[in-house]
């Protein structure tokens, strides 16, 4: 093989694959309507199950003091669950002091207990944990009374 | 809206604080795009560093002066790059070939796709909101790396041990814009893959045809662009990695000779990597040591190769392991046990699941593309061992890796291996660019 033909082919190769995989990215491309759309959430089309708890945390990040100690729960319990939202708390309430009700797929109620205010993700609970201060559909904060 | 504008215009900062050295004569060959690229690339690397610096030093972020003192910084190592001609070729000019045509084509759409999966939240990291983006907002808030934050033990997951360059430069954005913004970050990912498509035309056409520039730059944009949108690498350091990764291999792996300039230059990329990810480090090593053992070092002794090439490297992680063991009484990265103890019975099975992710990430394409490349390209130069090297340590290194998960390591090998994989891709096309053509010889043997 000469080495003209040979770099031509290189290219030739090069080029083809290029194309292959530029066509493959705009069919990974979601339909035309939801690409033109702004999202509500940074996780809408990415992690679309956890969007919601995205766009509740922002609502009431506003609706408590900075620098008040905060746990999240979920009802039902799922302490696998609560594990992957602490860190979303975490990120989107940065002015608050998170404590973790679960960890590592664990509950942790000797670390959440001190919380001033609980954040509950899903229905109310069965006994109000303390003087109610938001809700919506997505869920609630509650303002607790520590001893 | 504004802020996060305002936030992702930041980054346009980082070019001021590298242009000092990139205005060198010595790098005039490389054409003021990639000039303006790279200069953006080592502003990143000065301005981070500049921040580490100053919380070692105890001294507050403020952005005017970290960029200030960046400049500076870069503006010092020309001294470094000395009284370096710009003997080299200049690039091609005159008419684009239509195979030219069609690889600027392919580029356009690569980036334009990855924009837009990212403008559409498609593409999001769930690491963003895990470690790098908290990370960022608590630096900002503390003007400085927070031990107190990255010490406490409910925030283990975060990665404590993790090199800073990502979080500083996402807080010196924050600092700037007045708060962090989550969409921006993801937009890091298209900003930064267009960068590179960008920058890599003229740093390859300084030593290859320029048909073949833009070929590559193609497959390479393109194959970057789709892994990217399968493995959601929106707003994580991933991207950071890659640009400047593949633009150190691409500077070293020149079939003239590397000259003072260029071997400095992808020095401080090559620090930009170990800076931004753990398996920059290793990546860094690789690299230096394969171009000062077969690269081609313009006259340079390997003692004075290994100073510019590496020696940036050392410092950052040496700037970074030191504050670690002083602030947070820790030295080295976290590691999944001693590196040691690997599990060799899982050699198998790590073998196989990793093809198996491979093979599904993109069809393979972006691993088949560059390989077929190679079998075509006649015999490779000497010079090709830099990135044909690097690529294939790199690749016995991350299943070395996988080896130490414990357990079956079938799910990490599903989330990773196609993205820490993906550098493989641009350093085979960067190999396969060393055919023995006629068109630009050289006098070094063939392997």
């Amino acid at each position: 093989m000469s080495r003209f033909f040979s770099s031509v082919a290189r290219d030739f190769i090069l080029l083809t694959g290029a194309i292959l995989m530029a066509g493959l990215s705009v069919a990974k491309l979601r339909p035309f309507h939801d690409v033109f759309h702004l999202p509500e959430s940074p996780l809408d089309r990415s992690h679309p199950t956890s969007a919601p708890a995205f766009l509740f945390l922002q609502a009431v990040e506003r609706e408590i003091p900075p620098g008040e100690s905060v746990t999240l729960i979920t009802e039902p319990r799922d302490p696998g669950r609560e594990t992957a939202l602490f860190g979303m708390s975490v990120a989107l309430l940065p002015g608050q002091t998170l404590l973790p009700s679960s960890q590592w797929s664990a509950f942790t109620p000797e670390l959440s207990a001190g919380a001033h205010y609980l954040i509950v993700l899903g229905s109310r609970p069965d006994s109000p944990p303390g003087t109610l201060i938001y809700e919506d559909s997505r869920g609630s904060v509650w303002k607790r009374a520590l001893r | 809206m504004r802020t996060g504008f305002i936030w992702l215009a930041t980054f346009l900062a980082f070019p001021l604080a590298g242009w000092p050295l990139l205005s060198h004569r010595a790098y005039r060959r490389l054409g003021l795009t990639s000039r303006f690229v790279l200069s953006g690339a080592v502003g990143c690397v000065t301005v981070t560093t500049v921040m580490t610096v100053s919380t070692v030093l105890g001294i507050r972020w403020y952005p005017p002066l970290i960029l200030l003192s960046a400049a500076l910084v870069s503006g010092a190592a020309r001294l470094l790059v000395g009284d370096s001609q710009d003997r080299l070729r200049v690039a091609e000019q005159g008419r684009l070939q239509w195979a030219e045509g069609v690889a600027l084509g392919v580029i356009f759409v690569s980036v334009s796709a990855a924009t837009l999966a990212a403008s559409s939240a498609a593409v999001t990291s769930a690491d963003l909101f895990l470690f790098w983006g908290p990370k960022a907002m608590a630096f900002a808030r503390a003007r400085g790396i927070d031990s107190a934050y990255l010490g406490d033990p409910v925030l283990r997951y975060q990665h404590f041990s993790y090199p800073p360059l990502v979080p500083n430069a996402y807080a010196f954005a924050t600092l700037v814009a007045g708060r962090f913004t989550w969409m921006s970050a993801v937009m890091t990912f298209p900003l930064l893959l267009a960068s590179l498509v960008l920058a890599l035309p003229g740093v390859l056409g300084s030593w290859c045809s320029r048909r073949s520039a833009f070929v590559a730059t193609a497959c390479m944009g393109a194959s970057l662009a789709l892994i990217g949108q399968e493995y959601l690498v929106g707003g994580n350091a991933d991207f950071s990695l890659l640009l400047f990764e593949v633009l150190a291999v691409a500077l070293l792996s020149g079939t003239q000779p590397v000259d003072r300039a260029s071997a400095f230059l992808a020095g401080i990329l090559l620090a930009g990597a170990s800076a931004a990810k753990v398996e920059g480090l290793p990546f860094a090593i690789c690299a230096g040591l394969l171009f000062v053992a077969f690269g081609r070092r313009g006259g340079s002794g390997r003692l004075a190769a290994s100073a510019l090439v590496l020696g940036p490297s050392v410092f950052v992680t040496a700037l970074w392991f030191g504050f670690e063991k002083a602030r947070l009484g820790f030295f080295g990265y976290e590691t999944y046990g001693p590196f040691l103890a690997a599990d060799w019975k899982s050699l198998g099975l790590v073998l196989w699941k990793t093809a198996a992710a491979l093979a599904d990430a993109g069809r393979g394409f972006p691993w088949i593309v560059p390989v077929a490349a190679i079998a075509v390209a006649f015999r490779l130069r000497r010079e090709a061992l830099v990135a044909f090297g690097t690529a294939m340590t790199l690749a016995a290194f991350f299943v070395f890796t996988y080896l130490h998960g414990g357990g079956d390591p079938t799910l990490w090998i599903i989330w990773s291996a196609g993205r820490i994989f993906a550098v493989i891709s641009p350093m085979l096309v960067i190999s396969s660019l060393h055919g023995r053509e006629k068109t630009f010889t050289s006098d070094t043997p063939s392997i």
